[in-house]
């Protein structure tokens, strides 16, 4: 039931972009998002999911700037479709446990529940990082219309860099 | 920890985001915060070493001996001796031909230190086999699955499925199964036919073979003579060969044989008989002569052990009994049962062949028509018109062999509803 309601709140923020902002360029973004994202609902797919929440990023940002401004907006929906379309991914995963066609005992419905709990207690920590970073970068990217960029390719080089090393 | 696709698609997105910004001047490339923040908390902080898994699995089986069709409990524990793993899937390999009947092969969970999870399911088989489980795969994954760590673990153990024995049985009588008696004496309980006599008691007589009546009235204790009960001395020949064991998709006639051989085997045994048998499958198996229950399930668990093959074929049956029963085949004595579920030429060349070298052979025709027929709708591997056809030509074609086969042996067609059927008669 969680799933389906996740799945329609994402088909319903697709279509509402699609409706507010009627050009070709969104129509397609939309239409693949779509169909990115039954496909992850019907095969349990996370990665699937994931890129169907992407998809909406661009149209959910324009929408958004309408209200916010373009710097917030941008990282609003970045925000709002990584937390959507992650969730959404590790249902779709979960479910094929949860949802087993021969059913599953107490026990590892237990598990998954806790599991569950935990990736949403990380979430809420994702959003609250996130939500710190907006109110640094707002006033940054008041100074200067590039300093928003610029911060983004240091923290990205940062953290390749650190995903090297930890690989290695 | 190996990075998964989900990784890849956050770094190809953040890059592309941050080359749009810089070509088209605008805020697009902002998508590279959050994500870059998605990556870090999944990862970890940089100064953190990644978890070291110490994971250990057991399996456990409801029970390590089980029948046709009946469901089986299996339980993976898996255990977490190192650090704690946030997010771990297990997924069970099942053993090919097991059939999962309750519950799911695959578990996701978190495992703190010292924790065990348990995954249980129930499968149930079709058809004798041994069945052995063994590697399980294992993913150590990051709390968003950014990064995986994939093991194989092994839990081995086996489970051994054998066939139900039908309540019916064949009305074998005492040692005249198949109104042949063979020349040992029978190890039937009792062991005795006919009365024939009463004699002085000598010291070692059974107690309850004495006349008590008779010793009565002649004043010194007599016993009752019997003539000694013959068994029959036979050999099932179970033909196991891939050339003769009809196989559609994943059902094949295997499960049948072994049900019928079973069958025949355990009537003989219980009528007091002595029965070897040879399996021509993958391998030659070969169960010397033997009597009672202990024998029988040295054989039974032959059968579950034979797979089918096609090397040793029954074109060569007389070479395998003279050189496995040198007795028997000196002898030409006992009776050969022969038991296939593909009637061919060269079955019939062979018991042709020993009859005339005066060997008693009974052929049973495992009849797999209806199970053939529900394999091959359920495959859809023809086409509907073509399935009553099919059953038609293969009814006939049986029925002509069973003809032919009259001629030079004894016949009888066995199937798993109606069990041993003899010419025109059912024999049970």
């Amino acid at each position: 039931m969680k799933r389906r309601l996740l799945a329609a709140a994402m088909y319903a923020v697709a279509l509402f972009t699609a409706l507010v902002f009627e050009t070709p360029l969104v129509f397609v973004l939309v239409s693949v998002s779509v169909v990115s994202l039954t496909v992850g609902y019907r095969y349990h797919s996370a990665l699937a999911t994931f890129v169907a929440g992407w998809l909406v990023y661009y149209p959910l940002a324009l929408v958004l700037e309408l209200l916010l401004g373009p710097v917030a907006a941008f990282l609003a929906a970045a925000a709002a479709v990584t937390t959507l379309s992650e969730r959404l991914g590790f249902e779709n995963e979960l479910s094929l446990v949860v949802e087993a066609p021969m059913g599953v005992d107490t026990e590892a419905l237990g598990l998954a529940n806790r599991l569950s709990a935990a990736h949403m207690k990380k979430l809420a920590e994702f959003l609250l990082i996130v939500l710190a970073v907006f109110v640094v970068s707002v006033p940054l990217a008041g100074l200067t219309p590039t300093a928003a960029v610029v911060m983004s390719v240091a923290v990205i080089l940062m953290f390749v860099a650190y995903a090297y090393v930890r690989q290695g | 920890m190996a990075p998964k696709n989900k990784l890849a698609l956050c770094i190809i997105i953040a890059v592309s985001g941050l080359l749009i910004s810089v070509v088209s001047y605008s805020g697009i490339g902002l998508i590279a915060v959050p994500l870059m923040v998605f990556f870090v908390l999944d990862i970890g902080v940089p100064w953190g070493k990644p978890p070291k898994s110490d994971l250990r699995v057991q399996r456990k089986l409801g029970s390590p001996k089980a029948l046709v069709d009946e469901p089986v409990l299996v339980e993976l524990t898996i255990m977490n001796r190192g650090e704690e793993i946030e997010r771990l899937t297990l997924e069970d390999m099942v053993p090919e031909g097991a059939k999962l009947v309750r519950g799911s092969t695959f578990l996701e969970c978190g495992l703190k230190s010292g924790e065990e999870a348990t995954l249980r399911y129930e499968v149930s088989l079709s058809q004798p086999i041994e069945l052995r489980f063994g590697d399980c795969g294992v993913g150590v994954q990051s709390a968003f699955g950014l990064t995986e760590e994939k093991l194989a673990l092994t839990a081995p153990a086996s489970l051994r499925v054998y066939p139900k024995l039908l309540p019916r049985k064949m009305a074998t009588g005492r040692a005249k199964a198949f109104t042949w008696t063979g020349s040992a004496p029978s190890k039937l309980r009792g062991g005795r036919a006919d009365f024939m006599d009463i004699r002085g008691y000598v010291f070692g007589d059974p107690f309850r073979d004495v006349n008590w009546r008779a010793s009565a009235r002649l004043g010194k204790k007599v016993v009752n003579e019997w003539s000694p009960e013959r068994g029959l001395d036979c050999i099932i020949v179970v033909d196991l060969s891939s050339e003769n064991l009809p196989v559609v998709g994943d059902w094949s006639a295997r499960g049948e044989v072994i049900t019928c051989t079973y069958e025949l085997a355990s009537s003989l045994v219980a009528s007091g008989n002595r029965v070897g048998m040879l399996i021509l499958g993958s391998t030659v198996a070969r169960i010397k002569p033997g009597f009672g229950s202990r024998h029988l399930r040295r054989m039974l668990d032959q059968l579950v052990n034979s797979l089918p093959g096609s090397v040793w074929k029954v074109q060569r049956i007389e070479e395998f009994l003279e050189t496995f029963f040198r007795t028997q085949y000196r002898n030409s004595g006992g009776t050969l049962f022969f038991i296939s579920a593909g009637i061919s030429m060269p079955l019939f060349e062979a018991v042709k062949t020993l009859s005339t070298k005066r060997f008693s052979c009974t052929c049973v025709f495992v009849n797999t028509l209806a199970s053939e027929k529900a394999a091959v709708v359920r495959e859809k591997v023809v086409k509907k018109e073509a399935e009553e056809a099919g059953i038609r030509v293969a009814r006939a074609e049986l029925d002509w062999f069973e003809l032919q086969f009259e001629t030079i042996s004894k016949v009888y067609e066995w199937g798993i509803d109606s069990g041993f059927t003899g010419i025109g008669k059912v024999v049970r």
